[in-house]
């Protein structure tokens, strides 16, 4: 029995939502092997009994979420039965999506639409219908596997992290049992319960909604759903410590989960000592559980005790005016007493891990081998069934028009050759190009700004192609993805020219990036494949990991990028390897990279920004075949 | 198959600002020719709320009969459609208002052979679909730059020629299918094709509210809502009733508004000013004027009127270069300047 340190913020965010479904939502983003998965299955423990719980897999179908018909019962009853999909069956209940950043955007909308109306309208294959679906959304994923976008996360009041947990020992537990589930205590799940019964007479005053809302607008947050969010959820933490009165520390925390990752982190004065203090505080805890496995037991059978801990067991009114040590408080926001006691007013204990070893396997995740649909399933046409899918429902309408039920005999249909439809789907038949600038220092020499006007003006032509764009950027250490694929134009834009620039040339990392978009393109971002245009002088000059010395360090970044750009040589369709050096030199470093990656070979200095793009142009036409 | 849940919906009176966005929809309640309304801008500033809303602001119209025209095997047949709701109120229905999920299938929205009858008595009867039902009222797509194209195309050709041609299993079919197509998304989340951009009479750009009290106002609305719908609607029933009142006397006295020759032409100018191709531009702000005019009461057009609706009838037709972004007004209104003055 260990307690999971990294896990508080995802189970406060998680009992607040259990407490208020308004709240709609919660993400956990975290890196694998710290149990965010462990901790979203748990928590429905938080939720009454018998609360629906629907997972829905990333390979899932537009008929298995919104429903379809149900052959057998349609024949049973000879009449056309309807069965409902995953979201309707979630109505009252919870949805979860493990990878949830790996979901087909039109799936992750189809999901986001539901939530928002709280209804499943089916317009679909003859069927139209509507059923009510008022659910949560659960999700986690890896941060290191591609972004949410963030207007998915406005959708949600929160989007909460795990961290990795520096002690050794408790990180080795974690990776060496595969975990069965958390035993979330039961004094918690009573509170959530008692709070969810009193969440309706919780009141703010004007100050502390002022103070919320003035947070948005010094933050600069886009859209009104931050603050509404913020003062559900400051609600739910009253309820959750059984008062009928948001508190300073109620309105602090919703600080903390709604407007800090909504990036209003670093306008927020005091918020990173906040942020500090309330890391530090969980040791006590784990000394405690490092100390004896048992204390934590002990406590839960100590229900008591652990009331004290809380705050009263009766809902109490808090009386503003009465509020001289709130007042104190914040005068002084980093007040190590007042945050202490929001620390330990929590009623939450860190719940404990109940763990069983098997062979091996570390995560409770699937296996690979995802399988997804080939884009949209559109119409159906008659057709062969030994190249496309069969159409049961359209097969069975066109043999029914010849012999329908009530001529056949026992209800039977007689399905002809000819009455065979098969499924058209319409898949995106554009491309995803990536974009990669190199903004090293030497590039500033080498018309950076010409590279830009380029890539602008190749934007404009993906625009009309309905290709997909990614733009990343490399410069001193790091490769950074500025636009991932799916952002508007005027993003793409702004990106590109906003991007930082200086330092040395990590060629390396940025085709490591690519080759990993390049994997993921055809299922995350439903494209028939990936191009490749890298803007550079090709020098590389700095390897993946760091390395001291000068001469090594180089030599080393020559051999990743040699290696890497023969690994992408497969994955892409085609790619254009744009040199920007000045002084063209037949062998330059980027004419050689180009080669490795058996790209188009383009050299910027002596073509305006017209000609460049129509060569590139004429390059993608071909890729496109 | 049929089941529409009465799910409450936020009423419009009680949406704190956008008063754009408001004005747009109730412009084109009062005058379903101006051509629809796009609403695109930052999330979360209550793009859908207010558009689902306006369906409990719209007077209830006269029902009038539905034909379908079919041929069959060269057999030319008409057949008359009842709407479900049609006898609701004598001689009147409800406002048709269709929220299109994006998941739709093509045959849903165009209109499709009756599964139950083919299955079960093997007959071709045909089932109006989407567009059918949106005759003569709103067709509201959320999230329109995430829609396939195949659809969009579909629903452009139908809302421009105001018919619905559908060829299915030897059976062919007309309708007509009036509509007002408005569309609301982030322009984050994906671009929209300028030929969608153009068949809209209104491009209306919402953004955050960033002022503090009004943002205290915005959740105490939310959270009365949510506590109490029933009350709250109650609430702000006597709000919507004066809109409704004003959109039914403005949809009558809408024929009698006049615009001064002297005025439209320097609504031609303004255009002339922008290089504004086409004619769309000056039409929709003389129509889009003429119904603001009556839902402020009067039969006269006046400057003011065409300030109110010029950037929102014009702004997405300045758009040249789709790397531009849109122009958020200040051009229009620069164009403006001197053009219109006065009342």
């Amino acid at each position: 029995m260990k307690p999971l340190l990294g896990l508080r913020d995802p189970l406060f965010a998680l009992s607040l939502l259990a407490i208020d479904p308004g709240l709609k939502g919660v993400v956990i983003g975290g890196p694998p092997g710290t149990g965010k998965t462990l901790v979203a299955r748990s928590a429905r423990a938080f939720w009454p009994e018998g609360t629906p719980f629907v997972e829905i897999p990333l390979g899932v179908t537009l008929d298995r979420l919104i429903g379809t018909i149900d052959f057998v019962q349609s024949r049973k009853q000879q009449k056309i039965h309807f069965e409902p999909g995953l979201l309707a069956r979630a109505d009252g209940g919870i949805v979860y999506v493990d990878e949830i950043n790996l979901l087909p955007p039109e799936i992750r909308t189809v999901i986001l639409q539901a939530l928002d109306t709280e209804t499943v309208v089916v317009e679909r294959e003859g069927v139209s219908t509507t059923f009510p679906a008022r659910f949560v959304l659960i999700g986690t994923y890896n941060p290191d596997e591609g972004k949410l976008p963030a207007a998915f996360l406005d959708r949600l009041a929160f989007s909460v992290q795990t961290r990795t947990l520096r002690d050794v020992e408790t990180r080795l537990y974690i990776t060496k049992y595969a975990a069965n589930r958390l035993i979330i205590p039961e004094d918690m799940i009573e509170s959530v319960a008692f709070a969810r019964r009193i969440l309706h007479q919780v009141t703010i005053s004007e100050k502390y909604l002022k103070e919320l809302c003035g947070v948005a607008t010094r933050t600069g947050v886009e859209g009104n759903r931050a603050e509404i969010f913020a003062v559900r959820c400051a609600k739910a933490d009253a309820a959750l410590h059984r008062r009928t009165m948001v508190t300073q520390g109620d309105v602090d925390l919703a600080i903390r989960l709604i407007y800090v990752p909504r990036g209003g982190g670093e306008s927020l004065p005091g918020s990173d000592a906040l942020e500090e203090q309330l890391s530090d505080a969980p040791n006590s805890q784990r000394d405690n559980g490092e100390k004896n496995p048992r204390s934590q037991e002990k406590q839960q059978d100590d229900p008591v005790k652990s009331k004290q801990d809380a705050d009263a067991p009766q809902p109490e009114q808090h009386i503003e005016s009465a509020g001289d040590v709130e007042e104190n408080e914040r005068e002084n926001p980093s007040n190590r007493e007042h945050l202490v006691r929001l620390e330990k007013s929590v009623p939450l204990k860190m719940p404990v891990m109940d763990a069983v070893p098997s062979g091996g396997n570390r995560s409770g995740k699937h296996q690979g081998g995802i399988n997804f649909r080939r884009g949209r399933h559109v119409r159906s046409i008659p057709g062969n069934t030994a190249r496309a899918r069969i159409d049961i429902l359209s097969t069975l309408k066109r043999a029914a028009l010849s012999s329908p039920l009530s001529k056949g005999k026992q209800g039977g249909i007689r399905v002809k050759k000819d009455d065979i439809m098969v499924k058209q789907y319409l898949r995106r038949a554009g491309l995803l190009i990536v974009f990669a600038v190199d903004a090293s220092g030497s590039m500033v020499f080498n018309r950076l700004g010409a590279a830009k006007g380029a890539a602008i003006s190749l934007l404009k032509d993906a625009y009309v192609y309905r290709d997909q764009v990614a733009v990343i950027n490399f410069c001193r250490t790091h490769a950074r993805m500025l636009l991932t694929p799916g952002g508007g134009l005027t993003k793409a834009t702004h990106a590109l020219r906003n991007m930082p620039a200086g330092g040395r040339t990590p060629i390396p990392a940025a085709l490591a990036q690519v080759l990993e978009i390049a994997n993921r393109a055809p299922t995350q971002y439903n494209v028939s494949g990936t191009v490749l245009v890298l803007i550079t002088d090709g020098r590389a000059n700095q390897p993946i990991a760091p390395v001291k010395d000068r001469e090594e360090r180089e030599a080393r970044a020559f051999r990743e990028m040699k290696k890497l750009a023969a690994q992408l040589r497969s994955k892409l369709v085609g790619s254009i390897v744009i040199d920007t050096r000045k002084v063209q030199l037949k062998g330059s470093e980027a004419w050689h990279l180009a080669k490795w990656l058996n790209a188009r070979y383009v050299y910027l200095p002596t073509l305006n920004a017209h000609t460049i793009s129509a060569a590139v142009k004429h390059s993608l036409e071909n890729f496109r075949k | 198959m049929k089941s529409e849940s009465a799910r409450t919906v936020f009423p419009f009176a009680a949406i704190v600002g956008q008063d754009e966005m408001k004005r747009a929809l109730i412009l084109n309640a009062i005058d379903p020719g101006i051509g629809g309304v796009l609403i695109m801008g930052h999330r979360g500033t209550a793009k859908s709320t207010a558009v689902r809303a306006l369906a409990a602001l719209l007077p209830p119209i006269p029902v009038e009969p539905f034909r379908i025209q079919i041929t069959v095997g060269g057999e030319d047949r008409e057949v008359l459609y009842h709407f479900p709701d049609e006898h609701a109120d004598e001689g009147y229905r409800p406002v048709p208002f269709v929220d299109l999920p994006l998941s739709a299938t093509e045959d849903r929205v165009v209109g499709t052979l009756d599964f139950e009858a083919a299955l079960t008595r093997g007959e071709k009867v045909f089932e109006p679909g989407l567009l059918a039902r949106a005759h003569q009222g709103f067709l509201y797509i959320d999230e329109v730059n995430l829609l396939e194209d195949h659809l969009v195309d579909l629903l452009l050709d139908v809302a421009v020629s105001g018919v619905n041609v559908v060829e299915r299993e030897g059976l062919s079919v007309r309708h007509p299918a009036r509509f007002v197509l408005v569309g609301s998304g982030n322009p984050e989340e994906g671009d929209l094709r300028p030929q969608l951009l153009d068949r809209f009479g209104f491009y209306v750009e919402v953004e955050t509210i960033t002022d503090v009290h009004r943002r205290m106002e915005i959740v105490r609305q939310s959270e009365a809502f949510r506590l109490n719908p029933h009350q709250f609607l109650q609430q702000w029933e006597p709000q919507q009733q004066e809109i409704r009142q004003k959109i039914t006397t403005a949809q009558q006295l809408l024929a009698e508004v006049d615009i001064k020759d002297e005025l439209l032409e320097r609504v031609v100018q303004l255009c002339l000013r922008l290089q504004i191709d086409g004619h769309r531009g000056e039409i929709t702000i003389a129509r889009a004027a003429k119904a603001l005019a009556a839902f402020n009461g009067r039969n006269r057009v006046t400057s003011e009127d065409i300030r109110n609706v010029a950037v929102m009838s014009l702004r997405h037709r300045l758009r040249k270069d789709p790397l531009e972004e849109v122009d958020t007004g200040d051009k229009i209104r620069e164009a403006m300047k001197g053009l219109f003055v006065g009342g």
